[in-house]
């Protein structure tokens, strides 16, 4: 009785989204007409309606940014391509229009590119979504029980041998899987760069207003947050210039 | 006394002339307004004959020179008229509004007054402090221009005062003058910025001297260069001056002792400097509303042919292709002219021919450009037509021609080296025209990634696997168990069903059945061990039941006994011809379970 109930409410669900679904590709197929017609505008608003119901989809980031461009709106364009080459450290065609973008940038900043180490692990990390690994990793925690069961009750020692190894090694991985997942859901949230948002920005000595101007930086900038204070953002540069600016400033990737 | 008459009767219009005529001493000077630092002349004019000039008082001013004194005379239908001038240069030393006090002049026992003078002084260069109080004249009158420019000058005319981008207009360079030019120096023609120039004359060509009338006043007149001139951008642009050290003869003021001199006046050659005005002319933009795509800045009007040589070749044949421009405009300053020609043509850089003369103050004739293009293969090809856009000046509208589309057919060469020649090292490097962003994604997989991590769901399934391990675990060892309590049961009873089966055996020798003897003693000795040590029946053999029994540690000599029972049952059993005494064996057996059961017990 109670699992009939439940698949009831899962198909009503199923049912329920897939009428959602099919408005969204509608929205979708919408947005990109616009854009081929050239009207970066409306596709823009759009894909910027899609973001608020799929903020991981890397595509929609690419998108956007490909309208923010069109439209001359550099720090925005560059935000969304950085957007979805963090989501998608692999995507080729982000890649490319981001160095486009970063190309009519006024500062001249030299990115220290990350530790190869570093880069292979994101790399890694990001080959799938936090619930695909989340879920995988359950399903090998369930399989060790297949393994355990070989080795509690088979006679034939090899089998046991193996059912008990192979049972570890799959409780291993599963809870190395959830780690990953963590790991990650929190390099996304985690907002570690940002990109200066106006054309023209003062860093200050201090996170005050009256504080001293230290050098000014323009749009579209790629910076290193280090720290947040009420409002404040403590960023640093790749030449390893540091200083005060506003969060409103900045657009935290 | 008629005499007398007569006389006063012929002198009388001497009387009335010299009566009648209005003596006028008047003052004038180049500049109302000077500078400080910078010179002026001041000239006192008596139309008669004077004599005792008195210089006003120059308190002000620095003289640089002066009086100079020029006088003439001349008879015009028998009555005489005299002029007499004295000029001084005069420095500014102060500013201010100074005024210098009549001169004056005595004529027919006569004082006449000249008019006064007001000079304003403003603020200039500073004077030097030793300014050499007669400075020879003629530095002097080099430096000043202004006194001789009513004399001769410079000026630079257009034939219009606004014209379009590319629209050609004529300039002209002439030199007014009313005196004798001795020599002339050109020192400075105006910039062109902004234009592009033809010459129609140049400086250098002869010129011939013409009269003209300005400002009624009869000038020598001549053209010492004109130009067309394209502008090449729009806005305000100004034609600079022009600048010229020209070299006359005057006379001269300076006293001379010589006669000759005194008597014919000295002349002396002068050098003065002189500039044109300045042109200002406005250049219209084109107009952008109708501006064809491929307008490339051509302005007049043109004509477009484009000849091919054949269309009909083979591969790795040459093939002219021309295309001339007929007409009158800016030809000169056209843009090359390129054919989309196929990408398997090998285009060479054309060569370029102009046939183009100055006509109607426009440049007319023709422009020709002449490709050489190479098919590298064959196929049917089509070059796509050639287009020229102009602005037509008459109109003030762009019109555009558009030739025809050529198709070229290209046939396969016969020599077959071209298929040898056609390596890595004939390729071409893809060349990158222009750089933009990659389009749009277009297929999205929509998929909604709720937040699975840390959900409620997620920590079940993430635990649940545990439990069902310990779950497992915890069957596993509830069935462990269970059977543990059935081999103790099975070991209890071991003993009794051995007996059975013994008793059975003792039967079977009995009614002498041996291998029924057998059979029962064996299944006796061995369910025996197989229940009593917990071995299943099929796992059952000698090695196994001697380990279990050292592992509760029987002694020895029962392993060696039930080792033996073993071994003689398995021999009377496969072999029962041997010399083993059946009877004997059963006895064995019996004594060796039931030491065994003793000892097991205990355990």
């Amino acid at each position: 009785m109670k699992i009939k109930f439940f698949f009831l409410l899962l198909s009503a669900l199923f049912y329920f989204n897939n009428l959602c679904l099919a408005e969204r590709v509608n929205t979708l197929q919408q947005a990109s007409t616009l854009y081929s017609e050239g009207k970066y505008e409306e596709a823009k608003d759009l894909y910027e309606k899609l973001l608020l119901q799929y903020p991981e989809n890397e595509a929609l980031h690419y998108n956007m940014g490909n309208c923010y461009f069109k439209l001359q709106q550099l720090s925005y364009a560059i935000y969304h391509f950085e957007k979805a080459i963090k989501i998608k450290p692999n995507y080729e065609d982000a890649q490319h229009n981001l160095q486009l973008a970063n190309m009519q940038t006024i500062d001249k900043m030299q990115e220290i590119p990350d530790f190869f180490i570093k880069k292979w692990i994101t790399g890694f990390l990001m080959l799938y979504h936090h619930n695909t690994w989340a879920i995988t990793g359950i399903f090998l925690l369930f399989g060790s029980i297949v393994f355990f069961l070989f080795f509690l009750f088979s006679n034939i020692i090899v089998i046991r041998k193996v059912g008990f190894y192979s049972c570890l090694l799959f409780i291993v991985a599963g809870l190395l899987l959830q780690g990953v997942s963590y790991a990650r859901y929190n390099t996304l949230s985690n907002k570690q760069y940002a990109i200066i948002k106006n054309t023209k920005s003062n860093i200050l000595s201090a996170p005050a207003d009256d504080s001293k101007k230290l050098f000014v930086l323009h749009e579209g900038s790629k910076i290193l947050k280090v720290k947040e204070e009420n409002g404040w953002l403590f960023i640093s540069l790749p030449n390893g210039n540091k200083g005060w600016i506003k969060k409103e400033w900045v657009l935290e990737i | 006394m008629v005499r007398k008459i007569i006389y006063t009767l012929l002198f009388l219009p001497l009387f009335f002339q010299a009566k009648a005529q209005n003596y006028s001493f008047t003052a004038k000077t180049s500049h109302t307004q000077v500078a400080t630092s910078q010179q002026f002349k001041v000239e006192y004019t008596l139309n008669a004959n004077g004599s005792q000039f008195t210089s006003p008082d120059f308190k002000d001013f620095r003289v640089l020179s002066g009086p100079n004194q020029s006088s003439s005379m001349s008879w015009v239908n028998g009555s005489m008229s005299a002029s007499i001038s004295y000029s001084y240069y005069l420095l500014a030393v102060k500013e201010g509004e100074f005024t210098i006090p009549p001169a004056k002049i005595k004529v027919n026992n006569e004082v006449l007054e000249s008019n006064s003078l007001k000079i304003t002084v403003i603020k200039g260069q500073p004077v030097p402090q030793q300014y050499q109080q007669n400075q020879p004249q003629e530095t002097a009158k080099k430096t000043d221009g202004e006194n001789i420019s009513d004399y001769i000058f410079l000026q630079i005319s257009t034939d219009k005062n606004s014209a379009y981008v590319g629209e050609p207009i004529v300039a002209s360079y002439k030199i007014y003058t009313r005196v004798n030019i001795v020599d002339n120096d050109l020192k400075k023609m105006p910039d062109l910025n902004g234009f592009w120039s033809y010459e129609l004359k140049d400086i250098n060509d002869q010129t011939a001297w013409q009269t003209e009338v300005v400002n009624g006043q009869r000038y020598n007149v001549a053209e010492l260069k004109r130009s067309l001139l394209f502008p090449q951008r729009s806005g305000n642009i100004e034609l600079d001056v022009m600048e010229m050290d020209i070299t006359i003869q005057q006379r001269s003021n300076k006293r001379s002792n010589s006669l000759f001199d005194q008597f014919f006046g000295s002349y002396e050659n002068i050098k003065y400097n002189i500039k044109s005005n300045k042109k200002t002319i406005k250049i219209l933009p084109l107009p952008e509303a109708n501006k064809p795509p491929l307008f490339n800045g051509a302005v007049g009007n043109f004509l477009l042919d484009v000849n091919i040589s054949k269309t009909k070749v083979k591969q790795d044949e040459a093939i002219d292709v021309k295309i001339k421009i007929n007409g009158s405009g800016n030809i000169k300053l056209l843009e090359n002219i390129k054919p989309d020609f196929p990408e398997e043509f090998e285009v060479y850089d054309p060569e370029m021919k102009d046939n183009v003369s100055a006509k109607n103050n426009t440049l007319t004739g023709s422009r020709e450009y002449h490709y050489i293009v190479i098919p590298r293969e064959a196929g049917n090809y089509t070059i796509p037509p050639v287009s020229f856009s102009y602005f037509d000046l008459n109109t003030k509208k762009y019109n555009t021609h558009v030739s025809d589309a050529f198709q070229i057919e290209v046939e396969k060469s016969d020599e077959k080296n071209n298929v040898v020649s056609f390596n890595a090292a004939n390729k071409k490097d893809i060349t990158i025209l222009d750089n933009d962003i990659r389009f749009i994604e277009q297929n999205i997989l929509l998929e909604n990634k709720n937040h699975f991590l840390s959900t409620p769901l997620y920590f079940t399934l993430i635990i649940s696997p545990f439990l069902l391990l310990l779950l497992a675990f915890l069957a596993y060892r509830k069935n462990a168990e269970r059977n543990k309590n059935t081999w103790d049961v099975k070991s209890r009873n071991a003993a009794k069903l051995a007996k059975k089966y013994l008793s059975n055996a003792t039967l079977y020798l009995q009614k002498n059945e041996t291998h029924l003897f057998y059979e029962a003693l064996s299944k006796g000795i061995f369910s025996y061990f197989s229940d009593k040590l917990n071995i299943p029946f099929s796992h059952l053999n000698l090695d196994i039941i001697s380990e279990k029994l050292s592992e509760k540690n029987m002694s020895s000599t029962l392993l060696t006994a039930t080792s033996e029972l073993i071994n003689d049952c398995e021999m009377a059993r496969f072999a029962p011809l041997s010399s083993v005494n059946n009877s004997a064996l059963l006895e064995k057996a019996k004594k060796t379970i039931y030491e065994l059961e003793e000892k097991l017990n205990k355990a």
